[in-house]
């Protein structure tokens, strides 16, 4: 678990560098502004992934200690998060 | 968006994340107004923003809190439910009512907010604050709807809606002040989870637009969160009231003007 929030926050973080890098290759404009553009999606989307996973985490954690009733409202917490996005993936 | 902007609207939400860090009050009630009073963005751009940056400032709440027993993570599976189901209607009706009605509603949400902030002393003092207080089950039934009416304001105005969260857990589901604060952290991402797909999907989130809030936002919550410590309790009140209070003006008269 302690590797997984590891993960998660690793994750964050690069997201956040990411993110300032494609400010940076937007300020300098030009043909960098296509740069920017993927950088800043790809940043978004790594960013976005951070809370599931840990939900994840808290999922497999209430799990192996035997608290199956959090576990599974934990899960379904997910599933309609997965829901809400899939819904408008489809729209 | 030109990249002198994308530099503006970096150091302005860096600024704006680390105010809502200090004040306690997150960073959408000051970013949403400084990105449509100040930058001339849509509100619903803005709100989507914002709900991008309440998952990139909760991350450097989590590292802070890692450890640390504050956190209710029953509490905050149990009010998350509540709290995904209003906020992603929220990011829906956001979509589907005027933006004169998002401006006025914003504007009596921060007045609120800010009279939070103001009765805070008063909060701390007045109410239980032992964890494993009993909670009787209409408290319980009256706290998930509340979280689901607080999910709702904040899916439809981009804000984490910090002092909603705290007020519900604390008086109503009776959580101590600290760990209902950590869990508002919890409950943020997943409202901002449960939003933002919606806002995705209409286009109100440019990619290139938003990036440099979001990046802004995450690094000055982390200096915010440097800075809590050293700020009095006090002084965040005398000046962040005020400045609220402004925005809740500023908002309303927006709203009011159409």
């Amino acid at each position: 678990m302690e590797r997984w929030e590891a993960a998660c926050e690793l994750l964050g973080r690069v997201s956040g560098w990411v993110l300032l890098a494609s400010v940076a290759a937007a300020a300098v404009g030009g043909a960098w502004g296509r740069l920017a553009e993927g950088l800043a999606r790809a940043g978004l989307v790594a960013l976005v992934s951070v809370p599931p996973l840990r939900l994840l985490a808290l999922v497999v954690r209430f799990w192996r200690e035997d608290e199956q009733a959090l576990a599974g409202l934990a899960a379904l917490l997910l599933v309609l998060l997965g829901v809400v996005v899939v819904r408008h993936l489809v729209a | 968006m030109q990249g002198g902007q994308a530099v503006v609207v970096l150091l302005a939400s860096a600024a704006v994340g680390a105010v809502g860090a200090v004040s306690g009050l997150g960073g959408g009630t000051f970013l949403v107004p400084l990105l449509t009073l100040g930058l001339g963005w849509d509100i619903r751009t803005a709100a989507g923003t914002s709900l991008l940056c309440l998952v990139a400032t909760q991350l450097g709440v989590r590292r802070g809190l890692r450890g640390s027993a504050l956190l209710d993570e029953r509490a905050g599976v149990v009010l998350g439910l509540a709290s995904l189901v209003g906020a992603a209607v929220g990011a829906e009706l956001a979509g589907a009512v005027s933006r004169r009605f998002l401006y006025l509603l914003f504007g009596v949400v921060s007045a609120g907010a800010a009279g939070s902030v103001l009765v805070q002393p008063w909060l701390g003092s007045s109410f239980p604050s032992q964890r494993g207080e009993p909670r009787g089950s209409w408290r319980a039934g009256l706290g998930l709807l509340s979280m689901a009416g607080a999910g709702l304001v904040s899916g439809m105005l981009g804000i984490g809606g910090g002092a909603m969260n705290v007020a519900v857990m604390h008086v109503l589901l009776q959580l101590p002040l600290p760990a209902a604060a950590a869990t508002s952290s919890f409950l943020n991402g997943v409202k901002a989870m449960a939003g933002i797909p919606a806002y995705w999907a209409r286009g109100d989130v440019p990619s290139l637009a938003a990036a440099p809030a979001v990046a802004g936002a995450m690094w000055g919550s982390v200096l915010g969160g440097r800075l809590l410590a050293r700020v009095p309790a006090r002084v965040v009140r005398v000046v962040f009231v005020p400045l609220v209070g402004w925005v809740a003006v500023q908002m309303f008269l927006r709203g009011l003007g159409g």
